[in-house]
């Protein structure tokens, strides 16, 4: 589970990718995959690189912010096999650690 | 020694190593289902007569703005095409109508002479000689039509190269008429969409259907006169020249002449690969996908490529925003 020291007034930018377990890469636009976020301290937002195929996320904190606040990153994909509907979900929780 | 400095985009040396992995691109897989039916790719030469007659006295011409626009251009096309279409009509005498197939009834009684249907090519090649003429038409149809009535048609597989093309200019009209495919498959069929409501039923049918099997006129020999002054005394009416040639691109020119060449088979394989190589084939996707779609009768829709296993963020990496300095 990692974890960022992150000054209160910084901008955090993560960079990720999606994977199957065949190494293929996909994004959300690309593969009916949904991401959203739960934080304590922040807000955010995605956005990708559909050239490179990564996936970028914003994050700002709050005004005022505990000393260890969390993020977490959620992955919901549908795909429909045939005549079965297959769901994917991921979580990833990031804890934030904030400096004054 | 490493110190993080506020204030810049350095990318930390993990990121760039990252960077450094080439990305890979999930494969793009088309769903198609092949319904392949006999009357939709195949034309004869009575359909298109028939598409003519019909299309001509179209009602949806009424709503078509630009109508009043190319009425004159329509009118010396007609003239050009009306006439020696006369001569090769033939008019069976037994009306043989049934109420509920009145448009079928229309193609049952027009027949062209096969043998001479060469007289059509020279029919567009003299359209092609007037420069006034052709400045106001599209050129290409004209091209087209003089190709395929001709009878001279590229004899090789071409689809890979027809597909990357850019559109002819002007200056290339002496290359398009040695491979006239190469202007089709870029730059007509997009408008494919005009095709179904062409047939769908419009009542108008019935305007040529009883002008075509009245007694007088089947009797009276005065087939090319009568359409003539129909086309004369009705202009408002008329499809628009470029949207009727438009049509007998889509539904018979191009298909019949690739069928010719390639195959069916050929052909929708080619539409496959250029569907799946997107990038390299941008221009033509949207032909493609409506004419694999005319083909087929169904729609290829892109379909995101199926996880294996499970899916899963990877890899997550903080973008630094400190300068890296080594002391």
């Amino acid at each position: 589970m990692p974890s960022y020291y992150l000054f209160s007034d910084e901008t955090l930018v993560l960079r990720f990718q999606i994977k199957d377990e065949n190494n293929s890469i996909y994004l959300p636009s690309e593969a009916n995959v949904n991401l959203s976020y739960q934080s304590d301290c922040g807000v955010g937002e995605f956005s990708e690189d559909k050239e490179n195929k990564y996936v970028y996320f914003y994050f700002k904190p709050n005004a005022s912010v505990p000393e260890v606040g969390y993020l977490s990153l959620h992955l919901n994909g549908t795909v429909q096999m045939g005549e079965r509907e297959v769901s994917f979900r991921d979580v990833e929780k990031i804890y934030l650690l904030f400096k004054s | 020694m490493w110190q993080a400095r506020k204030g810049t985009a350095t990318l930390f040396r993990a990121d760039r190593r990252w960077a450094a992995i080439p990305a890979v691109t999930p494969s793009l897989t088309i769903e198609v289902f092949l319904k392949i039916t006999q009357e939709s790719v195949i034309p004869t030469p009575p359909l298109i007569a028939s598409a003519f007659l019909y299309h001509l006295i179209s009602p949806a011409s009424l709503i078509e703005e630009k109508c009043a626009a190319v009425s004159r251009i329509f009118k010396e096309y007609s003239w050009q095409l009306v006439f020696p279409f006369g001569d090769l009509i033939n008019i069976l005498e037994e009306p043989r109508f049934s109420t509920y197939d009145e448009y079928s009834s229309s193609i049952n009684y027009i027949s062209i002479v096969s043998s001479d249907i060469s007289v059509f090519g020279s029919c567009f090649s003299d359209l092609l000689s007037q420069p006034l003429l052709i400045a106001d038409f599209q050129e290409s149809s004209l091209l087209l039509l003089l190709t395929y009535f001709s009878g001279e048609i590229p004899g090789k597989n071409i689809y890979s190269v027809l597909l990357r093309c850019d559109p002819l200019t002007g200056s290339d009209i002496d290359a398009f008429v040695q491979s006239s495919l190469l202007f089709v498959l870029n730059g007509l069929i997009s408008r494919l969409n005009l095709f179904t409501a062409s047939f769908s039923g419009f009542p108008s049918c019935e305007i040529i259907t009883t002008f075509l099997v009245s007694k007088s006129l089947l009797f009276s020999g005065l087939v090319s006169s009568k359409i003539s002054h129909e086309l004369f005394s009705n202009l408002i009416l008329f499809t628009p020249y470029s949207q009727f040639l438009n049509f007998l691109w889509r539904k018979s020119l191009i298909l019949k002449t690739l069928i010719e060449i390639g195959g069916l088979h050929s052909l929708i394989g080619a539409i496959l690969v250029e569907l799946g190589s997107s990038s390299e084939f941008k221009k033509a996707s949207e032909f493609t996908t409506e004419i694999l779609t005319l083909l087929t009768s169904s729609i290829p829709l892109p379909k995101p490529a199926i996880p294996y296993g499970r899916i899963f963020f990877t890899d997550i990496t903080r973008i630094y925003k400190y300068l890296i300095d080594l002391k």
